[in-house]
């Protein structure tokens, strides 16, 4: 999800026929996009995260127009031609082997648009160049520029420039180190033995990606009217369809795009490509996936206006092109998609789905609702509690050894550092955070654990098990002890018992039992507990497997 | 007139209207001191009973002045006794006394009233009884008097003996009220038409009064009906769980098999069996919690197939993400993410359409934890493997299923999910609160999804959060307020099935609807 922000104002600039801000809201909620703050002036829609080319004013304005009928189709795109070359040395080939670029000329560039070419290149890259790591795009000013430019990779010494808002010349190491950027990115050069650079025909370098421009190359400003393009990086179709989208956005910016002769060893490419993808939808399928009865030529219109070009139709079948830079489009079920959200969702008549089956719970679900009912019928509270806790609580805070548990890895909440193996040291949670609360405590919970078993395929194996927590003035083990009983009695089975020493518990006062093929343990809790953690009463705890 | 006995009794004791002391009046009416005195406040409120009250200064004997009778002399005596023989060793004198102080003060007295004399002899000091001392020895008026104190007569204030066992700390002064009680004209009266009645009323029935037959003498002490009790608190499940099963109940009803899977999972069923590509923002520790430790993926068929779909879309009719699947990303382990990964699983193993089945279960999500966002939380999840299952179909289902809970003004928006195409975000006009929410994210699987399992037909699928649905329940505003430990065991002891309902719907509430069997 991205969040694009602009004003009604600057989507207008680019619609065919101005919209009110009501009807940009509608669109938007049939479209499958969210309008989330209606104000005129400071306008937010949230886009889906499969929609990298509506990030922007000019982008989503672009769908809008075609989607309301003002335009149809692919939107179109002029390259013009020029004799423009970036040759892609074999050095950098190991370190960032594709480049794509292009030359804008002619644009207006105002402070608003400049906005949104920042904007859009921050989004691009934090979403679909997976921050910087699958591409990185560069923006510069045409008018410094020598051409031929070269991309070479060098050693990270040999690399020396003044990087954009510094002062001084750093090498390509020392901009990992000192550079702002250098240093947020640093993982992504840092371990390589060569580092790329693209520089002039006057051995001026322009920049380092995927870190920084050099100063030389300078900022793009207002007053620039042609500036050069480029989107460097590993992966060929992102990158492409990236250095498309920018192309489209500096076209609906009012510039002229001129193509760039990119130089590889083995061939030469002209780039943008603007090369389009081409799919064969069955009309069938846009039925059965709708539940819809459309006609073939009823289709045309609603592909024609979420930006498909329609090249062959017939009542069975429909061809179908859409540009590269929509990645989304994997399986011809994905124009279906589109087709219903053009269709309107809101058209689409709900209809029960008539599938005869029986319903029903699973077997040890109704055990647990037949031991929470007993429990429910004694008097008890059923509280839940959390399944991650830490090690402090779950193991030393009851005097318990560490015993075999799932650890967690890394954590954004501090304090979490493990699944539990046993129900109530986190139960007993439940007891501390009430513990002002009325006397007795009558709790129990049902929950899972998560205890180690190299028998599975995770090597692990999750348990449900009962824990019950008695605490009041009086409270001892014959009580709980007759809890038990009652529960064995509503299972169906008879409880045996043996004294066992379990740390933590009162010696004497605590026993491991059996009830049927399940095993569990209860006791008195030791004083030495309940004081540190500043209970004032006797506590029992019971605790049984449940499966 | 009934009477109570206490009262009776001592009236009795007072009927030949002379004045009677408190203690002789409890003596003879067999009652403690301290009864008759609670008893006259009641007759006094009555006018039956009138009395004077004395204060009588008297003296009592402490400690030491029981001690001195105990060893029937004052200290002083016992010195002169001593040397009524001969003269002795000041030393050997003072072993006589246990207490120091006690000899001293002895010592200073026959000193002073020149009942012995010193003598130094060597270095040796004496000490001999004089002709005044052996008079004294026999008779010391200061001992008489201590021991008409302690018999409990009156004496003399004022008298230097007393002064003096004062001073010395052999008595003490006490205050005592002494009470004249005196019956009235109003109690003679009440005495000749008075019927005494048992002293004890019941506070509790006890079975030994039931079976003696002794609860026919007495009377039961009334309670005060409007004073209040101790809270008392019956069991009670859990409210999300109330919650749980109101939605278990409904997806039964719609003919729902329940399923289940662990709780730990592998990225590969959590994520790549569900096409979600393995750099995608949502696998990251961001949002995941990554367990250490490899799973074992154990169908090998299946992990080509899976891996097949990914790079180039396998047998699915998809182009695939286009980029290499690396088996090692997808034998990492963690908590399942979503209630999808239960979905995935159950959908893995033979299935004979049709088949509906629906998980309610934990996932994880490795999140700061803040008012609106959990670690933990609970999810639906529901899908239908049949032959027509369409887009319409879905819209179907997710209406009756919002129906049911009593939400009956819904509409449909587009969204996107990784594994699901086309997506549908479903929202509820709640009367309650007057808004629209969103509860159900839905969509029909992708085919990337279902081809490595398998499965030729569009599979539907549905799911919501429990813990929001609760909180619109509930009327909670955070979510820490109906899951977790730190939830109020008040809200959980005195929480009302009834309340769980949406106001301002005309239609009967989700309890009235259970009991009347209505088809709303």
């Amino acid at each position: 999800m991205v969040m694009l922000e602009t004003s009604l104002q600057n989507i207008n600039g680019y619609m065919k026929k101005p919209l009110t801000i009501t009807k940009l809201e509608e669109t938007l909620y049939q479209m499958g996009l969210e309008l989330e703050d209606a104000n005129p002036a400071e306008t937010k829609i949230d886009i889906t995260a499969e929609r990298a080319d509506l990030v922007s004013t000019p982008g989503l304005a672009r769908a809008l127009n075609a989607f309301l009928g003002y335009t149809k189709g692919v939107p179109s795109l002029e390259k013009k031609k020029s004799d423009y070359k970036v040759i892609l040395e074999k050095s950098v080939q190991p370190v960032r082997p594709y480049t794509a670029a292009f030359v804008v000329k002619n644009v207006r560039l105002d402070e608003e648009k400049l906005k949104e070419i920042i904007w859009v290149q921050e989004k691009l890259h934090a979403t679909f160049a997976r921050d910087r790591k699958k591409a990185s795009i560069g923006i510069y000013p045409l008018s410094v520029i020598h051409w031929p430019i070269s991309f070479k990779g060098m050693k990270p010494h040999e690399i020396k420039f003044q990087p954009l808002e510094m002062q001084t010349t750093l090498t390509g190491k020392e901009i990992l180190e000192q550079h702002p950027k250098g240093k947020k990115y640093a993982h992504l050069l840092k371990d390589l033995p060569i580092y790329p650079v693209f520089m002039d025909a006057k051995n001026n370098v322009l920049s380092m990606p995927p870190i920084i421009n050099s100063h030389t190359a300078g900022k793009v400003t207002e007053k620039d009217r042609e500036l050069f393009v480029e989107v460097s990086g590993h992966y060929w179709p992102t990158q492409s369809a990236i250095c498309d989208i920018l192309a489209l956005l500096f076209s609906d910016m009012g510039g002229e795009i001129y193509e760039v002769h990119v130089e590889f060893p083995e061939r030469t490419i002209s780039t943008p490509e603007l090369h389009m993808h081409e799919h064969v939808l069955e009309v069938e399928l846009v039925n059965q996936t709708l539940g819809t009865n459309l006609q073939a030529d009823k289709i045309v219109p609603l592909l024609e206006s979420m930006m498909y070009n329609v090249t062959k139709v017939n009542p069975k079948q429909i061809t179908v092109q859409h540009p590269l830079f929509r990645a989304d489009v994997l399986h011809p079920l994905d124009l279906v998609d589109d087709i219903a959200r053009a269709y309107n969702y809101a058209n689409l008549k709900p209809v029960a789905p008539e599938v005869y089956t029986v319903g029903g719970i699973l077997p040890q679900t109704q055990f647990e609702d037949d031991v929470k009912s007993c429990l429910v019928g004694l008097g008890f509270q059923e509280v839940i509690t959390w399944v991650l806790t830490s090690h402090e609580h779950h193991f030393a805070a009851f005097n318990r050894e560490e015993s075999e548990h799932v650890k967690l890895g890394m954590v954004k909440e501090q304090g979490l550092t493990m699944c539990r193996n046993m129900l109530y040291p986190e139960t007993m949670r439940a007891l501390l955070a009430n513990r002002s609360k009325r006397l007795p405590f009558k709790l129990f919970e049902v929950g899972h654990v998560i205890v180690v078993d190299a028998k599975t395929d995770t090597g692990t194996r999750t348990r449900s098990k009962l824990c019950v927590v008695l605490a009041h003035a009086t409270s001892s083990f014959t009580e709980m002890k007759a809890i038990a009983e009652a529960i064995a009695r509503q299972i169906g089975v008879q409880a045996t018992y043996s004294t066992e020493k379990l740390p933590g518990f009162i010696e004497g006062r605590t026993a491991k039992m059996q009830v049927g093929k399940l095993g569990g343990f209860m006791g008195e809790m030791h004083p030495e507990i309940l004081q540190r953690l500043g209970i004032q009463v006797p506590v029992t705890i019971l605790e049984m497997d449940l499966e | 007139m009934q009477l109570d006995a206490a009262l009776y009794g001592i009236l009795q004791v007072l009927h030949d209207q002379k004045p009677h002391a408190l203690e002789a009046v409890a003596q003879k009416a067999k009652l403690s001191p301290d009864a008759v005195r609670r008893s006259l406040t009641e007759l006094e409120q009555h006018a039956w009973v009138s009395v004077q009250r004395e204060k009588n200064d008297s003296f009592i004997l402490t400690k030491t002045g029981q001690q001195a009778i105990q060893e029937k002399g004052l200290p002083e005596m016992k010195l002169l006794e001593l040397l009524h023989a001969q003269p002795l060793e000041l030393q050997k004198i003072q072993s006589h006394f246990s207490n120091p102080q006690t000899f001293s003060v002895a010592f200073g007295l026959a000193k002073k009233s020149n009942w012995v004399s010193i003598q130094k002899k060597e270095d040796k000091t004496l000490l001999e009884i004089t002709p005044l001392g052996k008079k004294a020895a026999t008779n010391s008026p200061t001992f008489h008097v201590l021991q008409a104190i302690a018999r409990e007569e009156e004496v003399e204030q004022n008298a230097p003996t007393v002064i003096e066992l004062k001073a010395r700390g052999l008595i003490e002064s006490k205050t005592r009220t002494e009470e004249l009680m005196t019956i009235t004209p109003k109690g003679l009266e009440i005495l000749k038409t008075a019927i005494p009645i048992s002293q004890t009323k019941i506070a509790q029935l006890t079975p030994e009064l039931i079976v003696s037959g002794k609860w026919k003498d007495a009377a039961f002490k009334p309670y005060d009906v409007h004073l209040p009790v101790e809270e008392t608190f019956p069991g009670r499940l859990h409210p999300l769980t109330h919650t749980m099963r109101d939605i278990r109940r409904i997806m039964v009803e719609m003919g729902f098999y329940e399923m289940s899977s662990p709780l730990v999972e592998s990225a590969f069923w959590n994520m790549d069996v569900m096409f979600i590509p393995q750099d995608h923002p949502a696998r990251e520790i961001q949002d995941t919690f990554y367990l250490p430790g490899k799973a074992v993926l154990e169908d090998a068929e299946l992990v080509k197939r899976v891996k097949a779909t990914h790079e180039h879309g396998g047998k699915s009719g998809s182009k695939g993400h286009g980029y290499e699947w690396n088996p090692a990303v997808g034998m990492q382990l963690l908590l399942r993410t979503h209630g999808s990964a239960t979905t995935y699983r159950t959908m893995s193993l033979p299935q004979k359409m049709p088949v509906k089945r629906f998980s309610i279960g934990r996932v994880f999500r490795n999140e700061a934890i803040d008012a609106t966002h959990l670690a933990e939380f609970h999810q639906v999840d529901g899908y239908i493997l049949a032959e027509g299952m369409s887009l319409r179909h879905l819209m179907g289902i997710v209406q009756e299923f919002y129906a049911k809970l009593g939400l009956k003004e819904i509409k449909f928006k587009p969204t996107y999910n990784p594994y699901t195409e086309p997506s549908m975000e479903a929202y509820a006009y709640n009367p309650k609160l007057k808004k629209w929410v969103e509860l159900i994210n839905s969509g029909v699987f992708r085919p990337e999804t279902l081809k490595p399992l398998g499965i030729n037909v569009p599979v539907i699928s549905w799911g919501l959060g429990v813990e929001r649905l609760a909180m619109l329940l509930h009327d909670k505003k955070t979510t820490k307020e109906v899951m977790g430990p730190e939830v109020d065991l008040d809200f959980i002891r005195t929480y009302n099935e009834t309340t769980h309902t949406w106001e301002g719907n005309e239609k009967l509430s989700v309890l009235e609807k259970k009991l009347s069997g209505r088809d709303v």
